[in-house]
């Protein structure tokens, strides 16, 4: 999702929804499941809904 | 291992240098004290004494090296524990507190039966707590390293 919305790095998704960079890794390599609120800030800084960004399996 | 310590968050990196040097510093105290406190070559006041110096000195090296890791990681030092920092230390701190109060429990039972004096018993007591301060950074470095 970061390489579709010009390339934006780790550390700039982590300020904008206001975790730190190792949070956003743990994340996409799903070691941790966000907290609902950080987890909407990060569709809503896509501009996607939250299925478009996580999945439950 | 320069790039493995570099993925560390700050938070990460000052429990690794909080945990070497609680790790050092006290093994070398109970070491001392608890040899001393067996063969009577010191005293109470002694061992108070040293302890009063010891959690000075641990303190102050404490404060000094979240300087210097501030100073080498400019910019995350004041950055505000997020969700998952928050996580990591409630759910460490959950377990350890198990052990404290085992360990609390363990050393009233023991030093009852045998009788121990009271400066024995007050180092055991700082033993556990310095135990699961340890055991706690532990735990909290093994969820940074887990992942979660």
């Amino acid at each position: 999702m970061r390489f579709e919305n010009s390339e934006m790095t780790q550390q700039a998704l982590a300020d904008k929804v206001g975790v730190t960079r190792q949070t956003i890794i743990a994340i996409e390599h799903g070691k941790y499941s966000p907290s609902l609120e950080v987890a909407f800030r990060i569709a809503k800084t896509f501009n996607v809904g939250l299925e478009d960004v996580f999945h439950y399996k | 291992m320069l790039d493995l310590v570099k993925s560390f968050s700050f938070r990460e990196k000052s429990l690794w240098v909080e945990t070497a040097i609680y790790v050092y510093l006290w093994v070398w105290y109970f070491r001392r004290v608890g040899a001393g406190l067996v063969d009577t070559s010191m005293g109470r006041e002694e061992t108070f004494g040293l302890l009063i110096t010891m959690t000075i000195i641990v303190v102050i090296l404490s404060i000094f090296s979240q300087i210097v890791l501030a100073i080498i990681s400019p910019g995350e030092s004041d950055a505000p524990a997020d969700e998952r920092d928050k996580l990591m230390a409630w759910r460490a701190g959950s377990h350890a507190s198990y052990m404290l109060g085992a360990g609390v429990f363990m050393v009233a039972i023991h030093s009852l039966v045998n009788e121990v004096p009271t400066a024995g018993v007050v180092h055991r007591l700082i033993l556990m707590l310095v135990a699961v301060e340890i055991l706690t950074n532990a735990l909290q470095i093994y969820y940074y390293r887990r992942g979660y």
